[in-house]
Formats: structure tokens, sequence, C-alpha cells
């Protein structure tokens, strides 16, 4: 075992998908509970490379582990999180829904719960309103019902779709 | 747009963070996300999790507009918005809420209704008679159904299952003599009502009474005590039967102000735990009941009514739910909806909002009342 100094001067690179390295805080990797595995079984030497995960994504997720690795109180006394790292999520995942998509595949990937948590918050959040053609051309979904069959859902709740 | 489709994993994450109502709707976008939404796994996984975001439900009656019932929810900033309008035969209230369902009644009229999709039951009111009902209801896990039951001062108690039977049906007598006028709530599969405090017990006459007329819980009382048995009635809705669920101990000046008269007693449900209130002049103690099955009280809450501007002696307060920050809801027919801060003590108002009435609400589009309903 590694004393925790140690472990706080340490670093990980990890590289993305397009070649890009980024040298990260062991505390920061071990927001990913796949890096954090990686980390315990002893296989970081050199860098890890993100197959899935691209430059910009990547920037984007460390800034996040970064910020929740470094907070000092992260819930208050009733185990919920505190209000200043609510509102630093929400102005975080307060972002264009291309990239929004790519941090919830990356945190996916990557195994970062909360990170996953409030990505999926966020698009369903966008979601919950909009019209079933939206939803398809939102993600890149063909209809394959007849015309029957969606008429057929469409009239058990009629009002839903005013 | 999602430059990769997303796995059937991810849209199963971000399905069940969305409300019912944009479920039922989304069903029709393919038949993937059709049979996900339909899955029996999945509506529980959204049913557990849609309990954690209970809503706020507000109704509103006026006299001056008896078949309306205005539904709004409340935020935790004391902000209402319109949920839905329904439409009711006649002047009710907004007795409970099972949490998807809410129950509205009015003297010995009682309905049941899905606010989400405004279906209403009217169950069968007493035939020629003038009584006075209070009602509990809950849902039956193993029936997949409601039940509603009925007590009432000098009636039989009843008990009615909603889709299935046509009249009520009287059950058996509780273990000690109860007084349903101080809450009926439902939690661990049951119905619980408070013992009959011996101070009223010379006024009240409950039933039941032998063949002969002659009181049958007379032997039971004891001088000493304060209340007629030393435990809150449960009524079990899956097996109709009864048990006693014990009340805590109480501390002196509590003692002496139930003997005197002063204080009342109430029970409510609070957070899935059952709530027992001891209401004082100007005060109300709230106590928590941790562990169901040892029987475990915690006293949680003081909260003093003297800083209110309307002064008010006693009120009839009943706690409604905990906001996530730790504030509790409170809900009073004299002082409207209160927010209370135990941090600072401190009691809000929400202008306004006198007449109405709070429960905690968790939207369900797919439950109807009329059908066996489980997920």
């Amino acid at each position: 075992m590694m004393s925790l100094a140690a472990q706080k001067e340490k670093k990980i690179v990890l590289r993305s998908s397009d070649g890009e390295e980024f040298e990260v805080e062991v505390a920061t990797a071990r927001q990913s509970k796949m890096i954090s595995n990686m980390i315990n079984d002893g296989c970081v030497e050199g860098s890890i490379p993100l197959f899935n995960v691209d430059a910009r994504t990547l920037a984007k997720v460390i800034e996040y582990c970064r910020r929740h690795a470094g907070a000092t109180r992260i819930l208050d006394e009733y185990d919920n999180p505190n209000e200043e790292i609510k509102s630093w999520d929400a102005t975080y995942i307060d972002v264009h829904q291309t990239i929004l998509y790519d941090i919830l595949q990356a945190a996916d990937y990557l195994e970062i719960k909360d990170l996953l948590d409030l990505a999926c918050e966020q698009v369903a959040n966008i979601i919950r309103g909009k019209h079933v053609e939206e939803i398809r051309n939102t993600f890149n979904i063909k209809n394959d019902f007849t015309v029957e069959e969606e008429k057929e859902i469409r009239k058990q709740h009629p009002w839903l779709f005013e | 747009m999602a430059r990769r489709g997303l796995t059937l994993d991810l849209i199963n994450e971000i399905l069940l963070r969305l409300p019912a109502s944009s479920l039922a709707r989304f069903r029709c976008v393919s038949k993937p996300w059709s049979s996900l939404i339909s899955n029996p796994l999945f509506l529980r996984d959204h049913h557990d999790r849609s309990r954690h975001k209970a809503l706020l439900l507000v109704a509103e009656t006026h006299r001056a507009n008896p078949n309306t019932l205005r539904l709004s929810t409340l935020s935790s900033e004391g902000g209402i918005s319109k949920y839905s309008s329904i439409t009711v035969p006649e002047y009710v209230k907004m007795e409970h809420s099972s949490g998807d369902v809410i129950c509205l009644t009015r003297n010995s009229s009682v309905f049941l209704c899905n606010p989400a999709t405004g279906e209403l039951v009217a169950l069968p009111a007493p035939i020629g008679s003038n009584g006075y009902h209070r009602f509990g209801f809950g849902y039956v896990a193993s029936l997949g159904q409601f039940k509603v039951a009925r007590f009432g001062y000098m009636l039989s108690y009843e008990v009615f299952t909603v889709g299935t039977d046509r009249s009520w049906r009287e059950i058996g007598r509780p273990p000690c003599r109860v007084d349903e006028s101080r809450g009926i709530p439902f939690l661990n599969g049951a119905l619980h009502l408070l013992p009959s405090s011996m101070k009223t017990r010379q006024l009240r006459v409950s039933p039941p009474f032998d063949e002969n007329g002659t009181d049958q819980y007379e032997d039971e009382c004891r001088r000493d005590e304060l209340f007629v048995g030393n435990g809150i009635a449960a009524f079990d809705l899956e097996l109709e039967t009864w048990s006693m669920v014990p009340l805590p101990s109480f501390d002196c000046d509590e003692k002496r102000e139930l003997r005197l008269d002063r204080a009342m007693l109430q029970i409510s449900e609070l957070k899935g735990l059952l709530c027992l209130g001891v209401g004082f002049p100007h005060m109300l103690h709230l106590r928590l009941l941790m562990d169901y099955d040892s029987g475990r009280w915690v006293k949680e809450y003081s909260i003093s009514f003297f800083s209110l501007r309307h002064a008010c002696h006693r009120p009839q307060v009943t706690p409604v739910a905990i906001m996530d920050d730790g504030r509790i809801l409170l809900d009073s027919s004299e002082l409207g909806l209160l927010f209370y801060d135990r941090r600072d003590e401190r009691l809000t108002e929400i202008e306004g909002s006198r007449g109405w009435r709070a429960r905690v609400y968790v939207e369900n589009i797919f439950l109807s009342l009329r059908e066996p309903f489980t997920i």
C-alpha cells in the first residue's frame, strides 16, 4: 500500500481515443470505478488508453472528477449533496446536447456513477416534454410500428398526445 | 443528437427518470422502447424511484364551486403550480393519500381518485343513516387492489375492496376501544387508530355492543391509565385482523397535560413511519416509531406555535412530509400550510393556503382503480 502522501503526488496518464494524453491525480482518476479497479490491480504503468472517449469529452469528464475529488464536504448533515456542489453540477452539465450525450456515454464506460446520474437526469429533463417524433430524431430511432399499431397505443391515453 | 446510438441500458437509465405521463407517450416511439416501458421489472424500478421523487399535492375546494376539486403541486419554496381539476359529485376534502391515489371524503361519502388519470370511484354510501364516518385506506399488494375501511361513532366498523365488493363488510372489533377522529394512517399493511382517552371514554359510546347493548370493553378499563388500551390498534388490510402497536412512554409534562385533557394525541404517517403527535396549547411534540417490530419511539420534533401572527391556542396540525433540506411541511385547517425548520426553529406560513390540504403524491398513470393493479 502506498502512503497517502505518495498517492497524492502520483499521477496517472489517460490517453483519449484521438491520441491526446491527460495527466491526472490519483484521487481524480479514482472517481472512475473502472480506472480505480485498474489502479488496485497495479496495471496503470504508462498511459491508460480509453478507446471510447475522445479528447474533448475526456477533458470535460476530468473537470468533473477533479471537482468531485477535491470537494471537502460533498454531503450536508442530511446526507444530501451540499448546495455548492449542486450548483456547480448544474452549471457543469448545462452543455450542448452533443456534448451531453458524449459525457453520458463516457460516464457509463468509465463507471462514474454520480456523473452518469447527473447526465441521465439532464437528458430526462430535456426530453420529458418532447413529442414522439422529436424523440425519434434525438435518438436516431426508426419507427418500426405500423400506422395501425401506433394508433392503437395512442388511443389508450389520448390526452397525452394533445 | 446522440452521435452514436445509446445502448438500451442507457435508454433504460434515462427513462427511469421520466414522469409517468412522458413514459406513456413514449411507448409509441418504437417497439424496443415500448417493450422496455411495458416490462414489469422496469415499471417496478420506476415506481420505486418515483416514490423518492414524491410531489406534494395540494387540494383546494370552494363551497361556491363544490363540484371542482383543484389540484396543484407545491414546490419546496411554497409555490403552487396547477396539476389538474377533478369533477366531483359533491363538496369533498382530500383526506388521505396512499401515494398515487387520494381519498376524498365528506361525512359518510367517500371517493378514491387517481389524479394522474382523473379516474374517480365512488363507494356506496350508508343507507338511511346520518352516521358520520372516518375512513382509512391502503393498497393491498397481494390482491393488487385498494381496500377502504370506515369507522364511525355508534356504527359498525366495515371494509370495502375496491373493484371487487358490492357492499361494505363488517369487520371484527379492535382489541381496545378506539378514537377514529385522531387520524387513520396506513403503513406496514395496516390502518392505525389511537385508543380512546380514559378522559373521554364516558362520553364516547363506540361499538361493539353485545346483543343486550352492553359495552364489551368495560372490564378492561383501569382508572390509573391514560388510555383504555396501552397501545395503538392496527387493522391489517390484507388479513382483516387486529393487532396492537405499543404507545411510547410519555414524559411528565405530557402525562399531566393529557390527564388534564389539555393535550391531545394524533397519529399520521411521516416518511413511511408512524408519527405520534402530542398537541399542547401552542406546542406540538412529534415522535416517530423508528422500529415497528420492537416498538422503539424517538421524539424528533418539538414545535412551538408562539411565533405565529395568528395566535392559535391549540391548532390541529398534521405533519405531511419532510423536505429534502429537513424542513417539515405541516397542514392545519386553522393555519393553512406551514414549513417548520428545526435548525432555526422557525415556522414559515405559506401565504393564502388556508383551506388547502396537502399530501405526498406519486404520479401513476398506469394505475386503474377498478382493475387489479400490480407492479
